[in-house]
């Protein structure tokens, strides 16, 4: 992958340790020639989150070794990430998980099995392009 | 979830009856066992009142006894016959002070010697003592009487005088002041509650304790021999009285113990009270024990359940999830497979993937529903009610499946175009009229209409969904709501069912307080009916 590549598109990190799930969603978003880096666990995904600088996180909620709640809470603590996008991309459904992402400052909630993944790269997108035009507007 | 108070106010209520239903026959033995106590102690108290008016007639014995043998000794020595016999009287009632008077009447009833100086001639021979003393010629005793010489109240005794010969004279007599005969009364210590009578034959009161002289004279009512009686005395209270007569002289005097049913009962009616009270109070202070314990017990038992009950929906939600990720697996490749970004298909292999991605969803979709049911089944859920205009939601979510409409050119009426709000949870409303209208739209026939009737009626919110298909069989119509029960003509009809959409429904309306029905006619239409409650 070429620096201008990286340097010109989105940069996506895919935290799921489900690795059919994880292939399919990367390809998506390569389709449309964004960056994607993907991890299994909290524990790789804070090893790149300096060195990969993602423009949003994709992020599951049952990891094998912290929960993914965790991470979004340790993220938003965080003074360099605290306003980075993360989208809750998950097969837990119930009520509380949801008060709970949203709590926590999740962009949004997402329940894999009920969005095609056009729909689901979709919603990522738009909350990649409102964060970059809330950036530019800012700066 | 397990309410505590949700199943409490009927267990607590339940435990309080368990508790009373245990309590209440030991109370009733208690009081049973305190009624047989009371009944004893009344017998005591009578037994009492005998054993009083025995005694009291035993030393009224030594009174009548004592005149006796001071009469048969002035009968025998002879001294009445002396001419100062008078004095010699006299001198006696000096010594014996219970005496009022002392006297000798001839045969005529002449008294002819007094201990008390008489003032005038006085004649005896009307008096009961002096007849049943000539009768008799025995010792004899009379009646109340006001004393001719003294005009003290007395009683006198009568024993005759004969001479030398056995022959006859006259009838020498006692008078005991019946004042000193109440007041001997005193001396039997007996209880203030207790009444004290001497009466004579004709039941006249000769001494009378503890009013003492108060009644002397009157006439007791209703007198007796012996034994027990309850009867008012003269002052009209009504008592319980042991007679016991005086000696065995023929009209003697009787002795009457009398006590009120209240003095009687007040002991052992205290008693009675007493161990009813505490009796209730044990009894109280157990139920109190037996609910508290009883609560406890629930309390533990309910806190285990609802911990069962969380592990059930943790169990439930995660096998859903571990199923539906695998699922989203084959959905997402079989959705790069048909998109051909990693490559072409063929037409059979583009449709063969197209079917796997449509199991998948199927599939999916069941998980989700089967989600949906366990917790509608595990517990009472909690509702998010608000305002829900029925009609917004028919329309919204015939939009979301308007293909299936347009596939089989189905219309789509209001039959009434009044805006009907309720109060539901818009999520579960949705899911259930998504339900029914994609049922209707799978087995409608082509070009028919599915109509939409929402009324209010009264208290209610009715709905019916009509539409004309393929008819349901009669047998299938009654199990319709029933878990995975699919009728023969769905199955022929449409195999993806699952048997799970018109349960579902039913636990949403159902959740509402509401119900959920079926009805067909013979054409094929058919009408599926939910009710609401307005409030």
């Amino acid at each position: 992958m070429s620096q201008g590549k990286t340097a010109k598109y989105p940069k996506v990190l895919i935290v799921e340790d489900d690795p059919i799930i994880s292939k399919s969603i990367k390809i998506q978003f390569e389709k449309i020639n964004y960056v994607v880096k993907t991890v299994a666990s909290v524990k790789e995904a804070w090893d790149c989150l300096s060195e990969f600088k993602p423009t949003a996180v994709v992020l599951d909620l049952l990891l094998p070794d912290k929960n993914g709640f965790e991470f979004l809470k340790e993220v938003r603590e965080s003074e360099k990430w605290k306003t980075m996008p993360i989208i809750i991309t998950t097969n837990l459904d119930t009520e509380e998980d949801i008060d709970k992402a949203y709590l926590l400052s999740a962009a949004e909630y997402l329940v894999k099995s009920d969005l095609t993944l056009v729909e689901l790269v979709n919603k990522v997108t738009n909350h990649i392009n409102l964060s970059t035009y809330s950036q530019k507007t800012l700066s | 979830m397990f309410s505590w108070e949700r199943i409490s106010r009927n267990i607590h209520l339940n435990i309080l009856f368990l508790t009373l239903v245990i309590i209440t026959p030991v109370i009733i033995f208690i009081f049973y066992l305190n009624l047989t106590q009371l009944k004893r102690a009344e017998e005591i108290e009578i037994d009492r009142l005998s054993n009083t008016a025995n005694l009291i007639s035993t030393s009224y014995i030594q009174v009548v006894e004592g005149a006796r043998q001071l009469l048969i000794t002035l009968s025998v020595s002879g001294q009445i016959q002396e001419i100062n016999c008078s004095e010699y009287l006299a001198g006696l009632l000096s010594k014996y002070q219970r005496y009022s008077n002392i006297s000798y009447a001839n045969l005529n009833g002449e008294v002819l010697c007094s201990g008390v100086p008489l003032v005038k001639d006085v004649n005896v021979s009307e008096r009961l003592f002096f007849k049943s003393t000539i009768s008799d010629k025995d010792f004899s005793v009379g009646e109340y009487s006001i004393g001719p010489v003294t005009g003290k109240p007395i009683i006198t005794f009568g024993f005759p005088y004969e001479n030398e010969q056995g022959q006859l004279q006259g009838v020498v007599y006692a008078s005991i002041d019946l004042n000193w005969l109440s007041n001997l009364t005193k001396n039997f210590e007996v209880d203030d509650k207790v009444q004290v009578l001497v009466l004579d034959w004709k039941g006249r009161i000769l001494a009378n304790y503890p009013d003492q002289t108060r009644m002397l004279g009157q006439t007791f009512p209703d007198i007796s021999d012996s034994g027990i009686k309850e009867t008012s005395g003269v002052d009209g209270i009504e008592r319980i009285y042991a007679f016991e007569k005086i000696g065995t002289l023929k009209d003697g005097p009787i002795v009457a113990v009398g006590m009120t049913e209240v003095e009687i009962y007040k002991d052992s009616n205290k008693e009675f009270n007493k161990s009813i009270i505490i009796s209730l109070l044990i009894a109280f202070l157990s139920s109190i024990f037996g609910f508290w314990m009883g609560s406890l017990i629930l309390k533990r038992i309910v806190a285990e359940l609802e911990k069962i009950q969380e592990l059930r929906r943790s169990f439930v939600s995660l096998v859903s999830h571990q199923l539906r990720t695998p699922l989203t697996g084959i959905k997402y490749l079989s959705e790069i497979l048909i998109s051909q970004s990693i490559g072409k298909l063929n037409s059979k292999q583009t449709e063969f993937t197209k079917n796997i991605e449509s199991a998948a969803n199927r599939l999916i979709f069941m998980v989700r529903t089967l989600l949906d049911i366990s917790k509608l089944e595990l517990e009472k859920p909690k509702l998010d009610l608000e305002k829900v205009n029925l009609s917004e939601v028919f329309k919204q979510e015939k939009d979301n499946i308007n293909q299936l409409f347009k596939k089989s050119k189905l219309g789509f009426k209001f039959l009434n175009k009044k805006k009907v709000v309720v109060y539901a949870d818009v999520k579960l409303m949705r899911q259930a009229v998504s339900i029914l209208l994609t049922n209707a739209a799978k087995y409608s026939h082509p070009g028919t209409t599915v109509f939409i009737d929402i009324r209010r009626e009264e208290k209610i919110c009715s709905v019916r969904v009509i539409n004309t298909g393929i008819p349901i069989d009669s047998n299938d119509l009654i199990l319709i709501f029933d878990k995975f029960f699919r009728g023969k003509g769905a199955q022929q009809k449409n195999e993806e069912g699952s048997g799970l959409g018109l349960y579902l429904c039913k636990l949403i309306v159902e959740a509402h307080g509401g119900n959920i029905t079926v009805s067909q006619k013979n054409n094929g239409e058919t009408t599926f009916i939910f009710s609401l409650p307005m409030v």
